[in-house]
């Protein structure tokens, strides 16, 4: 009979054997392969090591809400000098998120020479005014975005925008709202133990909800017709019960959307603390997914702002 | 690693991250190997940890933790690999031996044999937190920090695929009915 000492030095042994360098061929494939492979940036805050109080706990996670990423945002400055939410305050101009290092600034739209966009750009703090996102999909989405309000990056796929109380740096409050706008194109039937959306991909409007619906460890609420945009569209309420400790990822995958490479993004969720207000319809042959996501903690005028925000989306 | 180099590639500086990757690749694919125990299995885990750490890399919000987040990285990959291939896991039958377990004993053909049966019949749950422990040498607290689960939850795996093995190893190295070599 061996003992559990002579099974660990076996097993050191063991695993002590074999491969040790890495084919070149494979590094290779790697290095090339990130050329056409663009980076992700994440604005959720680091994961606790500490036990936390209950307080902070819920500080923490709505710190989380803000954070799902994502894929850009293209601006257009505010249609009129002053905008629907009039001139940039001081405290937008001067409290940009401490995540922001953009290097690009947001180009005016129209131009002479047609649109352009502020790709994948770092966070970077909004001036209020009439905005279009152009990147998304083959299509073309306008929102009017009020004072304070951040644009994460925009590109294939989805646009976010966020705001946290007083422009505060992300992951610094729980008090944030975020909207984000996908090309939705798959769900994860187990956010938290799938590693991919399940197969055959959602695709329709009917399909996208019904699995998001039916997802593990969510409460949905029930869905509704409404129209968006003076488009027809389902809306739901959707609340995660999911500990996003032990999941596969943290925070977890609930849809993927084409983010025009090999790879895909995801729609996340941080977990319990996190309530999604979801519409999903067709736009053109494209099933868009608007997520608006606030946290406990979050204001109730960021909130009715964000829904403000969803009322005046409209779809070209 | 050198933060400095995880936060140029985390700007998106191919030529930091290609220095990244020559430097972390051989550990991540021995990583990958030992877990899934097929050389093809684990060139695509590495290749495909590798892109996956240049494009979540901006989300890594502290540099100095660029070791356990990559190891973390590769146990997803291979996760993902063992469920894409259908045959990772091949019936091995071997022949018992009549030789008592020992550390020592290890050169044997028949010991190696026993273990990777043994091991092959364990989850990629269990194997990742063998070969982190074991291989690494990472500390349970450490594991746990790497795969995101509660350590209680590692020290449980590492409990149950030690018994696994110990089981394999003993089962054979008891006087037994041989098998017949499939």
């Amino acid at each position: 009979m061996s003992t559990e000492r002579d099974v660990a030095a076996i097993v050191r042994s063991w695993l002590d054997e074999g491969s040790t360098r890495v084919p070149d061929v494979v590094l290779d494939s790697a290095l090339a392969q990130i050329h056409s492979t663009p980076q992700r940036h994440g604005f959720w805050p680091a994961r606790r090591s500490l036990p936390m109080n209950g307080l902070l706990k819920v500080l923490v996670a709505g710190a989380a809400v803000i954070a799902a990423l994502a894929v850009g945002l293209a601006l257009l400055p505010p249609s009129s000098p002053t905008g629907p939410g009039g001139k940039p305050s001081q405290t937008s101009a001067t409290t940009e998120p401490s995540a922001a290092s953009a290097t690009s600034r947001p180009t005016p739209l129209p131009s002479p020479s047609g649109p352009r966009t502020l790709h994948r750009s770092a966070p970077e703090l909004l001036r209020p005014g009439d905005y279009v996102i152009d990147q998304l999909f083959d299509g073309r989405i306008t929102l009017r975005v009020p004072p304070n309000w951040t644009g994460l990056e925009h590109g294939v796929g989805n646009a976010l925008l966020v705001k946290t109380k007083g422009a505060l740096p992300f992951g610094t409050t729980g008090n944030t709202v975020l909207l984000g706008i996908y090309a939705v194109d798959g769900v994860y039937a187990d956010p938290c133990k799938d590693d991919a959306p399940a197969e055959p991909r959602a695709a329709t409007v009917d399909q996208v909800v019904d699995a998001l619906t039916h997802a593990v460890g969510v409460q949905a609420g029930p869905v509704t017709d409404t129209t968006l945009g003076g488009l027809p569209a389902k809306v739901f309420e959707l609340n995660n019960t999911i500990d996003e400790n032990g999941c596969l990822e943290s925070p977890f995958n609930q849809w993927t959307f084409g983010d025009g490479s090999d790879s895909r993004g995801n729609g996340t969720s941080s977990g319990p603390d996190d309530h999604q207000r979801i519409w999903v319809l067709d736009v053109g042959g494209t099933t868009i997914l608007v997520n608006a996501d606030k946290g406990n903690l979050s204001y109730p005028d960021d909130i009715q702002e964000m829904l403000d925000i969803v009322d005046g989306l409209r779809f070209e | 690693m050198d933060s400095e180099l995880v936060i140029r590639a985390q700007r998106g500086d191919e030529e930091a991250f290609a220095s990244l990757a020559v430097a972390v690749a051989d550990r991540l694919h021995a990583v990958a190997h030992r877990i899934l125990r097929d050389i093809e299995l684990a060139d695509d885990a590495t290749q495909q940890a590798l892109v996956s750490i240049w494009r979540d890399l901006a989300q890594l919000r502290d540099p100095a933790r660029f070791d356990a987040w990559s190891y973390r990285l590769v146990v997803r990959a291979c996760y993902a690999e063992a469920r894409r291939s259908r045959h990772w896991s091949p019936t091995l039958r071997i022949l018992p031996t009549d030789q008592s377990v020992a550390p020592e004993a290890l050169s044997s053909v028949g010991d190696r044999d026993q273990l990777e049966r043994g091991f092959r019949h364990l989850s990629i749950d269990h194997r990742a937190v063998v070969v982190l422990h074991y291989y690494l040498d990472l500390p349970p607290d450490e594991i746990a920090r790497t795969l995101g689960v509660p350590i209680g939850t590692v020290r449980s795996r590492l409990h149950h695929a030690m018994r696994g093995l110990r089981a394999a190893l003993d089962a054979d190295a008891r006087p037994a009915p041989r098998e017949a070599a499939g």
